[in-house]
This record gives C-alpha cells, structure tokens and sequence, in this order.
C-alpha cells in the first residue's frame, strides 16, 4: 500500500501560476491525465472490459456452461477461440462471461469498503477525541490480520458463494479506506471553509457531506480504482481455493484452478483465464496511477 | 612426490567409491525400486490401516489364506479350512514346513498367539475391531489344527483372514514384546532389511522360505508424495513400480514403450446417495428419474478416462458375492416423462453436494452430473466440500442433504460389508435413509450363510430390489492403475487397491 500516498486537491492553492478562471481543478486534472499514456491505455482496456461484460451475452457464441464431452480439451482453434475445457465447453464464451463476474466483485465489494470505511473514517476524523480512539484501534486490529486470511476467515465463516465473497471483500479492505478518510479529514478539518462554515451556525451533517466528504473524496477515488484491481484478484484467488465461485460458474479464478491439472496435456486451460486476471488487475492499476498522478498536487508541473 | 602419490590415491579411491555407489543405486538386475504417494507408517500387520504400510506387510508376513490374482481366497499358511454349517465357526488346518524369520516354528499356538495378542482391547491395535467384531475364542485343537468359534453367524469370515491384519508375527517377538512396527518378524518371502524413515525402505529376500527362494534379492519402497514425480521417475527407469498414477498422466504413460499400465477393478464404487428423507425423493419414479438421467458411459470414458466401468450392482464387480443386476440406460426423455408423472415441476431446486478431491474425480464427476440434471429440468445447485467439513455433515443427523457424493471402498472384499452399513434399515452409513424389510431380511440371511454361492444368489435378490427402488444414482466402480517397468512381470493389485509384489520377477 505504499503506492498510495494521501493526495490532496487543495481548491485554495494559489501555486497554480495561470489564472485559475481558465483553469478549473477538473479540468487541470484531465489534462494531466490524458497526457498520461500509460494511463489512457488502462482507460481503455478498463472500457473494453466492460463493454465485454456488458455485451457477453451477444459477444458469447456458445453457452458458456454447456458440455460437450465429445470435444474437450480441444486446443484454440476457428470454432472456439481458446479451444475448449475439460467438460468442452467454449473457454472464449467462459471468458467472457467470466469478465462479468470479475467486474461485479471488483466494483460491488469496493462499494461496500468505500461506503463503510469513508463513514468510519470521516466520523472518526472529524469528531476525533474517543470516537475517533475507538473506531482506530478497532481498525488497527483488523488491519494487523494479512487481508487476504481476513477475506479467507470471513468466507469460511459464511460459506462459499460469489455473494459471500463480495462481502469478505467489501470488509476486507474497510481498514484502508477508514484510514485514508480519516487522514484527509483531518486536513481538510483545519482549513478556514470549515471554520467559517461553522460560524455561521451550519449543523455538523451539512458540514461533513457539503464541505468535508467533497474536499477529501480525490484521495479516495484513487484507492477505490486500486482496490478494484485488489478485490479482483482477491476474488480469484479466493475461487481458485474453492470458497468463491461454485461450479459452473465461470469464474477466472476457478477455472485456473480447475485447469491446473491440466497443464501439461492442455495449458491453455488455466493460462487463458490466469492472462484474463492479470490484464483486468493489470488495467485497473494502470488507470488508478493515473489518476493519481492527475490528482496528486506536487505532479503539477 | 609424496604429496603426489597421495593425490593420486585420492582418485583412485573417489573412482572406486563412485563406481561402488552406482552399482548400489542401480535398479537393475534383480532389486527393484517402488514407489509409492507416502511410506509405511508401520510394519505391524495387526496396526497398520493404510495401503502402504500393507504392502510392505504383504511381503513380510504370511496369512493363513490369501488372495489371488482375481481376488479368491487361496490357502497360504493354512492347507484347508471348514466353516461351521450354522457359519458360528471356522476350522483351518496349517502347514507343517514353516518358520518364522527368526526360527521360531509355526504351528497352532502360534495363531493363537497372534489373534489373542489383536482381540485384546489394551493393546489398541487399529485392526482390532475387524476380528474383535465377530471372534469368540481361538482353540488349539492339535499342533496343525486351529478353530476359531464366532460371537453369531458370520458368513463373511473367510475373506477376513486373508487381510492384511491376518498376517501371523512370529509369537516369540510377541513374547518379547519386541517393538513389531519397525523390527518385523513374519515368515514371509522378504525380510526388513534397512528403515530410513522418509527416504527408503529396503526389504531382501528371505532364502529359507517355505514356498522357495523369490527370484528378486531386494525391494526399495521410496515415499514420492508428488503425482507428477512419480510418473517421470517411472518414465526415467528410476524406479519399476508406481502407484497410483494421476488420471492426467495415464495417457501419456501408456503411450511410453518401456512401461506398461495395469488397471485393475478394485472394490471400491462411486455413487450418489438420494437423501429419501426429502419429499421430492419420496416418490420411486423422481429416483429412478434420476438414474435414467445420467450418462454413465460418457462419465466413465471421459472423466475417468477408464479408471473406472458402469456400475452393474450396488457393490463393485470385485467383491465376494458380487453378481450384475444390469444398470438405467442413459434416456434424458424417459427421464423427463417419470418426473411429470411424478408431478415434479420444472426448475425444481435440488443441491447436489461434493466433496474436492477425497475420491478420484469427485467433484468433477458431480459437475458433470450437475449438467445432466439441469438438462431434465431441475435447478442443480451445486457445492464442493473440504473433506473434514464434508464428514462432519454427514454425521450431523440435522444435515439437510438432497443428493450427495459418496464412495465405499467394501474393505472385506465381500458383499456383506458392501451392502449392511448401507442399504439395512439401522446401517450405520445409510444415508439414503433407505429402508425395506425384504432387504434387511435377505442380508441376515446372507450373514448367517457360510456358502459363497448362495450368498451370491441372495445377494443378487437383495441387490435387484435395491436397483428397482434406486437409493441412490448408480455410477461407477473404480479401477487403480499402476504402472510398471516392461522388464518386471508379476506385479499386480488386490481389489483392496494393495499392489502385491510377493511374485514380482524381472523378465
């Protein structure tokens, strides 16, 4: 996590040389986003696996769960694309279908961390005193477990499912979004808005959703496109140990599993879905660091 | 000079002591290398619960009957035997030429010994309850006669002494309360030579045995846990034997000129168990839909890729009393027909639960069965299972199971043991909850019957009633296969799934 530093967009600041009313924050940012290469690309390849997820049912030229036992383990070929499994169904159409479910647990489990650990966390901040010391150390001890055992435990506790696995995740990466709210909370507490919010008799709820939870969220965003990438390779993994997805599901993370045994005789069966994980990881990274990058203050040059 | 002389001393010694250390590696000539998923755990017959160790027991001890090839009981120590015409009892009369490795001779007393030392409950010996369950008492009837009086009738007990556990130590390491599990004493055709836990275990011929010298002077079991380093091992002529071979790696194997795969029908079958406590399944017809849903042959083929054949019976085609009784075609329409006359809607939810990995292909042949379902019209969910929680739901009485994945590996090798616990109204593994008095009727009737065929005969009625009621979908029996070097001949495997190397030779 040392990737993420806490930028901070600080509206006030009078570094920016230009007149700011040619200017505006937003517009700053996308320009030194899309000069960002790199970042465009993770853009893109973050649209078109959506658009896939979107459209598999009309992309998919099989069913992606019917067997057909008389061509299994078949190689890539015209009639299917990443040839076929070990029950011969079309690995292409698994694929993308599998996008689906990828991206569904990637953005519904950091949803529920964003929601969750933003309210810890801006609580916990802009109150401070005991609320604050309470809400950290109990944070403090979730974020001593390695994330991924925490994921593995909750599961356990619930029961394998795709559902359970989103909640695992979800709360699996709470700790992190509590701490970075929290952080940029407190900075932005300090600043003479608030102050001047506050003297003019605004209730602490105004405060906190006008004022407070806007001037922190760029931070946030950043984490959140992150932890996309986190929470997808987090769900595979859980899949691959069997407490994800349930078959014939076609989850990226169990197919690899199931396609393991396979290696020799028919690589293409884990490789194609393990090179599916790590594009998807991979695109959600890059357009998170530039986001970053875009947001961060000290970038600007 | 002198520093000179010393070298080549030096030399002369490394070349010798590496020409010594490659003629001891080498698996030809008459010592061969075996290798196995795990080592043995114990070399005491009436202690040792796994397969390994067994096979190692195998070839230190003898029993009064064996088996042979195709899984008849054949005498050993014993020359013939009577079984009681109420079968309470059994009368073995034993050879005369034997001794134990030891030179203790063996007679009566000394089986006596042997069976005492494993009916007394102190000693917990892991075997203990296979004898304890039925044994009275042992009687020295003269120096060459044994009987063995029986607790009831107990018409399966032959097949019980040519176990593993009915391997006779010598009675004098007994007495001496010598430490059996690592220095063993048997009167079989090898002998333990040298024990290094973890890496080897050599056993050498034994040349006073009774039955003639064995034609190999040693055996080398090695412990190799990964599947895959085993079949390249056997590939590389590294080692001779290995078992078991991974499902994958069969084809390729038998593809290979210098080895030859054996596969061989063991006892155990793979089924799935209909939970009749459910009320979809109360109805014969929603079973019997099941059954005509799934397609075996495809299952067998393609998933087990042959290590494995249709099941004809309840129990495998290898067990004592076993006789075909036919099996459900694969007709999805039939299928479809009895269950709208069953009055089972379409999209009828049912969950189909598997354990991962406990039973070759387990889970995969549940995912293909799930697939067969759903085609009938069912909602299949399905579930894979960790072994231990998947045991623990099945001794839950409160699990709430509709069909479940289940194997029984009948480890008497007779149909007794392969059809009490499952299919008799208090069986301690019936968890279809099935119950019919003409079946728990005809498997008494089979207990209290020492005569092989018409225990068959019983055994088929009780086995035809129990098709046409369809407990559970019948699948497959499995089969293991072993690989072996073409320069070895003899080699084969019990129904136990014990791969037998007493008459292992090289060609």
């Amino acid at each position: 996590m040392s990737q993420i530093q806490a930028p901070i967009i600080e509206t006030d600041d009078n570094s920016i040389s230009l007149p700011p009313s040619s200017r505006s924050p937003f517009k700053v940012m996308l320009m030194q986003f899309k000069k960002n290469k790199r970042a465009m690309v993770g853009l893109w390849m973050v649209i078109i696996f959506v658009l896939v997820a979107i459209f598999a049912p009309f992309i998919a030229p099989y069913d992606p769960i019917k067997q057909n036992m008389d061509i299994m383990l078949q190689p890539p070929s015209a009639d299917h694309l990443f040839g076929t499994d070990e029950f011969g169904r079309d690995m292409f159409s698994r694929v993308i279908y599998g996008a689906q479910i990828s991206l569904m647990v990637g953005i519904v489990g950091v949803l529920i961390s964003l929601v969750i650990g933003v309210a810890l966390g801006t609580i916990s901040g802009y109150f401070g005193g005991k609320i604050d010391a309470l809400i950290m150390r109990i944070i403090d001890i979730f974020m001593a477990f390695p994330s991924f055992l925490l994921a593995l435990a909750i599961v356990s506790v619930l029961g394998p499912g795709m559902g359970n696995v989103m909640i695992a995740i979800g709360l699996f990466s709470v700790p992190t979004f509590a701490r970075l709210s929290r952080s940029s909370v407190l900075s932005v507490k300090g600043k003479e808005y608030i102050e001047a919010a506050k003297s003019m008799g605004a209730t602490n709820t105004l405060i906190i959703f006008k004022h407070v939870i806007p001037n922190s969220i760029a931070p946030i965003i950043v984490l959140s496109t992150l932890r996309i990438a986190t929470a997808i390779l987090t769900a595979a993994g859980l899949s691959f140990l069997g407490m994800g997805a349930q078959p014939p599901t076609p989850e990226w993370g169990a197919m690899l599993s199931t396609g393991r045994e396979y290696l020799r005789s028919a690589p293409h069966v884990s490789t194609i879905p393990g090179l599916a994980i790590m594009f998807m990881v991979l695109s959600f990274n890059m357009l998170g660091d530039g986001l970053r990058d875009a947001l961060d203050p000290r970038g600007k040059r | 000079m002198k520093r000179n002389l010393l070298f080549v001393l030096f030399c002369i010694v490394l070349i010798l002591s590496a020409c010594g250390s490659e003629n001891g590696s080498s698996s030809k000539g008459n010592d061969i290398v075996v290798a196995f998923g795990s080592e043995p755990i114990t070399l005491d017959p009436q202690d040792a619960n796994d397969a390994v160790s067994n096979q190692a027991n195998v070839l230190l001890y003898d029993k009064l009957v064996t088996f042979d090839k195709e899984n008849n009981v054949v005498p050993e120590l014993a020359t013939k035997w009577e079984a009681a015409e109420d079968a309470t009892g059994i009368t073995f009369t034993l050879r005369e030429d034997v001794t134990f490795q030891d030179g203790t001779p063996f007679n009566a007393e000394a089986v006596k010994i042997n069976f005492e030392r494993i009916l007394d409950e102190e000693n917990k010996l892991s075997r203990h309850s296979l004898y304890a369950d039925f044994i009275e008492s042992v009687i020295v009837d003269s120096e060459y006669q044994v009987t063995f009086k029986f607790k009831e009738a107990f018409g399966p007990a032959l097949s019980s002494f040519a176990h593993g556990a009915g391997g006779i130590i010598s009675p004098k390491a007994i007495k001496d309360n010598a430490d059996i599990g690592k220095q063993p004493v048997g009167s079989g055709p090898y002998k333990l030579k040298k024990w290094t836990p973890g890496t080897e275990l050599v056993l050498e011929v034994n040349p006073e045995y009774w039955g003639g010298k064995k034609k190999l002077d040693t055996i080398t079991f090695k412990p190799v846990p990964e599947n895959s380093s085993r079949t390249i091992m056997l590939e590389n002529g590294e080692v001779d034997v290995i078992a078991p071979i991974a499902t994958q790696d069969i084809e390729r194997l038998k593809e290979n000129k210098n080895v030859t795969v054996n596969t061989t029908p063991i006892y155990r079958t793979i089924y799935i168990t209909i939970n009749q406590s459910n009320p979809i399944f109360e109805n014969v017809k929603v079973r019997q839909a099941l059954n005509y849903a799934v397609d075996k042959n495809t299952l067998v083929d393609k998933i087990l890729l042959g290590q494995g054949k249709v099941a004809e019976a309840a129990i495998g085609s290898s067990v004592a009393g076993y006789s075909s009784v036919g099996t459900y075609e694969y007709n999805p329409e039939k299928a479809k027909e009895l269950l709208a006359e069953a009055g089972i809607e379409e999209g009828t939810t049912i969950k189909l639960w598997t354990p991962d990995g406990r039973y070759l292909m387990d889970s995969k042949i549940a995912e293909f069965i799930q697939a067969n379902l759903q085609e009938v019209g069912f909602n299949v969910e399905f579930q894979k299972w960790e072994w231990s929680a998947y045991s623990n739901m099945l001794d839950d009485p409160d699990s709430d199971y509709d069909l479940i994945v289940n194997s029984w590996g009948t480890s008497t090798g007779d149909a007794d043991w392969g059809l009490r616990p499952l299919f008799t109204t208090d069986g301690s593994n019936n968890y279809s909850n099935y119950s019919n008095s003409e079946v728990d009727k005809l498997i008494t009737e089979g207990l209290s019957n020492p005569n092989i065929e018409e225990r068959t005969k019983i055994y088929n009625k009780a086995m035809n009633i129990i098709k046409d009621e369809a407990p559970w979908i019948f699948l497959a029996e499995y089969q293991t296969a072993t690989g072996v070097r073409n320069d070895l001949q003899g080699v084969y495997t019990w129904g136990n799934e014990y791969v037998i190397l007493r008459d292992a030779e090289r060609k």
